[in-house]
C-alpha cells in the first residue's frame, strides 16, 4: 500500500484527509461525550441527509446542503434542548427520522437516474476531492483557535455551564458556537465515515482516551491520535478489502473502544490486588 | 439599614408550573440566611432567580440595591451536587481558578499570578492543600463539597448563595463546612439551603420557610416557641413534611 500511496492521488487525499478529520474529531468528540451530547450528534448527522437530498434535487454540491441542515438541526435541538432535557430527547429523535425522510423525498423527485447515495450514508474516504480537504482545513483552523483562545472559559463551561454564566461569562454564545461547530465537524466526518456511521468515529476515540487521561488536554491530544490510527487502519482495511472505509472505520472503533475497556478493567483489578497484597 | 438582597412580589412559572407565588424577602447584610421546606418548594428557584439564571414571570429583585444585571461583582454559588458531572477530567485547583473567571477579559486569557494565589491560599483556608493536584473524581463528598464552597469563594463575593451544601457529606466534613462559614459571614451575606436542622440551630441567624409561598421569615433568637417548634421535631418532617405545620403559629 505504501508503494500506491505515492502513486495514486486519491490514496494521497485519503491519507490527508485522514489527518485533518482526526484533528477535528479528537477534539470535538472529547466535548461531545464529556457534555453527553452522542444523541444529539447522531441527529444532527442524519438530519443533514435532508441536506444532501436538497443538493441533488437543487443541482448543488450535496454537502453544502448537509452543512445548512446539520447547522439548523444543531441549532434547533440546543434551542429545544435549553428548556429540558427530554424535550431535547424528543427533538433528537423527530429531527432525525424527519432529516432522512426529506432527504429521500428530495432524491426521489429528483429527475433522471437516482444519485449513489451510499458513499453519504457509508463514507468514502478514498474518493474525498481537494475542495472537501480544504473544507476541513479551515473547521480545522476554526476548532483550533476556539479552543486555543477560550480554553479557560470553555474549560469552565464544560465542567459547570451554570457557574459560568453566574460569572458573567456568555454561555449562550459559547453554546451556539460549539453546537455549530459539532455540526461542521459531523458533516466533515460524514466524507469519512458516513451518516450512519458517524457517531463511532466521533465517540469511541475520546472514550477511550477518557479510560487513560484525567486531563482534558491530554484526552483531547491522545483522542487525536487514537482517532488518526483508527482512520489510517481503517483506511488500510478499506483499500485492502475493497470495503466501504466508514464500515472498517466504524467495526476498527467500536471493537478498539472494547479493547481498550477490557484493559482498564483487568489493570484495575491487578492495581486492586497489588494494593489488597501490600494491604495484608 | 443595609440590605443585601430585596425580593418583591416574586413569582416564576416553569411553562404553566407554578414554582414561585409572590415571594417577598429581604435579606440584611451579613446575615446568615437559612432556607427551608419541602422538595419542589422552589427553594432551588429562589436561589437561582437572585442569580440571574432563571428568569421571573414577575416581582422585582435587588442586590445591594442594584438591578441584577447592573450587579457587576461576582455572585458566591454552591450549586447542588446532583448538578454536576463528577467524571469531568478537572483537577482541584483548575476547578477553584474558574473562580476567578470573569465575563469580560478576553482571548487567550491565562490566569495571572495573583489568581494562583488566591487559588492556593483558598485550599488553605480548608486544610485540603495536599487534594490540590487530585482529579475530582477522585474525592469524597465532603471534599468535593469543600472544593465547590473555595470555588465560589475565590471569585471573592459578598454574597454567598449555597444549595444543601451538606448533602452527600460525612458529619466531621459537615462541622467543617459550617464552621467555616460561619467564620467568612463575618464578612460574607451567605443564603443557605439546607434540609440540615442541626446546621439551623447552631450556625444560621435566620430561618424561611419556603413552598412556593414563603410562609415565615425571621430571626430564630427572637421567638423561643418557634425554636421549639422548628427544632424540636424530626429532620423529616421539615424535609419532606409541610413546613408551616411547623411553624403554624406563624404561617400564611
Amino acid at each position: 500500500m505504501l508503494k500506491a500511496l505515492f502513486e495514486y492521488n486519491f490514496l494521497q487525499n485519503a491519507f490527508l484527509c485522514s489527518i485533518l478529520i482526526s484533528i477535528a474529531c479528537g477534539i470535538i468528540g472529547t466535548v461531545i461525550i464529556l457534555k453527553r451530547l452522542v444523541m444529539i450528534s447522531g441527529g444532527i448527522s442524519h438530519t443533514s441527509f435532508g441536506g444532501v437530498g436538497l443538493g441533488y434535487f437543487l443541482g448543488i454540491e450535496p454537502i453544502i446542503g448537509a452543512f445548512v441542515f446539520a447547522v439548523a438541526a444543531a441549532i434547533g435541538i440546543g434551542y429545544i434542548g435549553k428548556k429540558s432535557h427530554r424535550n431535547s430527547d424528543i427533538a433528537t429523535g423527530i429531527f432525525w427520522s424527519a432529516g432522512m425522510a426529506l432527504g429521500i423525498l428530495f432524491i426521489s423527485f429528483t429527475p433522471g437516474y437516482p444519485p449513489d447515495i451510499s458513499s453519504y450514508l457509508f463514507g468514502d474516504i478514498l474518493t474525498v476531492s481537494k475542495t472537501d480537504l480544504l473544507l476541513t482545513v479551515i473547521l480545522d483552523a476554526v476548532i483550533i483557535f476556539f479552543i486555543i483562545a477560550f480554553y479557560n472559559y470553555f474549560r469552565a463551561y464544560l465542567f459547570d455551564d451554570e457557574f459560568a454564566a453566574v460569572l458573567k461569562i456568555n454561555v449562550n454564545l459559547i453554546n451556539n458556537i460549539l453546537h455549530v461547530i459539532i455540526a461542521l465537524t459531523i458533516v466533515i466526518l460524514i466524507r469519512a465515515v458516513g451518516i450512519v456511521l458517524v457517531l463511532a468515529l466521533l465517540t469511541a476515540p475520546a472514550a477511550i482516551a477518557k479510560l487513560f487521561s484525567g486531563n482534558l488536554k491530554s484526552i483531547m491530544l491522545l483522542s487525536v491520535f487514537i482517532s488518526l490510527v483508527l482512520c489510517f487502519a481503517g483506511l488500510w482495511a478499506s483499500y485492502r478489502f475493497n470495503i466501504a472505509s466508514g464500515a472498517s472505520i466504524a467495526l476498527l472503533s467500536s471493537l478498539l473502544y472494547f479493547a481498550a475497556h477490557l484493559v482498564r478493567k483487568i489493570s484495575d483489578y491487578i492495581t486492586d490486588r497489588k494494593m489488597q497484597n501490600q494491604g495484608n | 439599614m443595609n440590605y443585601a438582597i430585596e425580593i418583591k412580589n416574586l413569582t416564576v412559572f416553569y411553562n404553566k408550573t407554578c414554582a414561585l407565588s409572590d415571594i417577598n424577602l429581604t435579606v440584611a447584610e451579613k446575615d446568615f440566611l437559612a432556607i427551608i421546606g419541602p422538595n419542589g418548594g422552589g427553594k432551588s428557584t429562589l436561589v437561582k432567580s437572585v442569580l440571574g439564571i432563571v428568569m421571573p414571570q414577575h416581582g422585582e429583585i435587588r442586590i445591594f440595591g442594584r438591578d441584577p444585571e447592573k450587579y457587576a461583582d461576582p455572585i458566591g454559588y454552591v450549586p447542588q451536587f446532583s448538578h454536576f458531572i463528577h467524571d469531568f477530567p478537572i483537577s482541584v485547583i483548575d476547578v477553584i481558578l474558574t473562580g476567578r473567571l470573569h465575563g469580560r477579559t478576553g482571548l487567550f486569557h491565562r490566569y495571572s499570578k495573583k489568581d494562583y494565589e488566591i487559588a492556593e491560599s483558598m485550599l488553605d483556608r480548608l486544610n485540603i492543600t495536599h487534594l490540590r493536584n487530585r482529579q475530582i473524581s477522585q474525592l469524597s463528598g465532603g471534599q468535593f463539597q469543600k472544593v465547590m464552597i473555595l470555588r465560589a469563594l475565590a471569585t471573592e463575593p459578598e454574597l454567598l448563595l449555597l444549595d444543601e451544601p451538606t448533602a452527600n457529606v460525612d458529619n466531621d466534613s459537615k462541622t467543617q463546612i459550617y464552621e467555616f462559614l460561619k467564620e467568612i459571614n463575618r464578612s460574607v451575606t451567605i443564603i443557605l439551603i439546607t434540609h440540615d436542622t442541626a446546621a439551623i440551630s447552631s450556625y444560621v441567624k435566620n430561618v424561611a420557610c419556603l413552598n412556593k409561598r414563603l410562609f415565615y421569615h425571621g430571626e430564630i433568637e427572637l421567638d423561643n416557641d418557634i425554636i421549639q417548634k422548628t427544632f424540636g421535631c424530626p429532620v423529616d418532617l421539615i424535609a419532606h413534611g409541610v413546613p408551616h405545620r411547623v411553624l403554624r403559629d406563624h404561617g400564611e
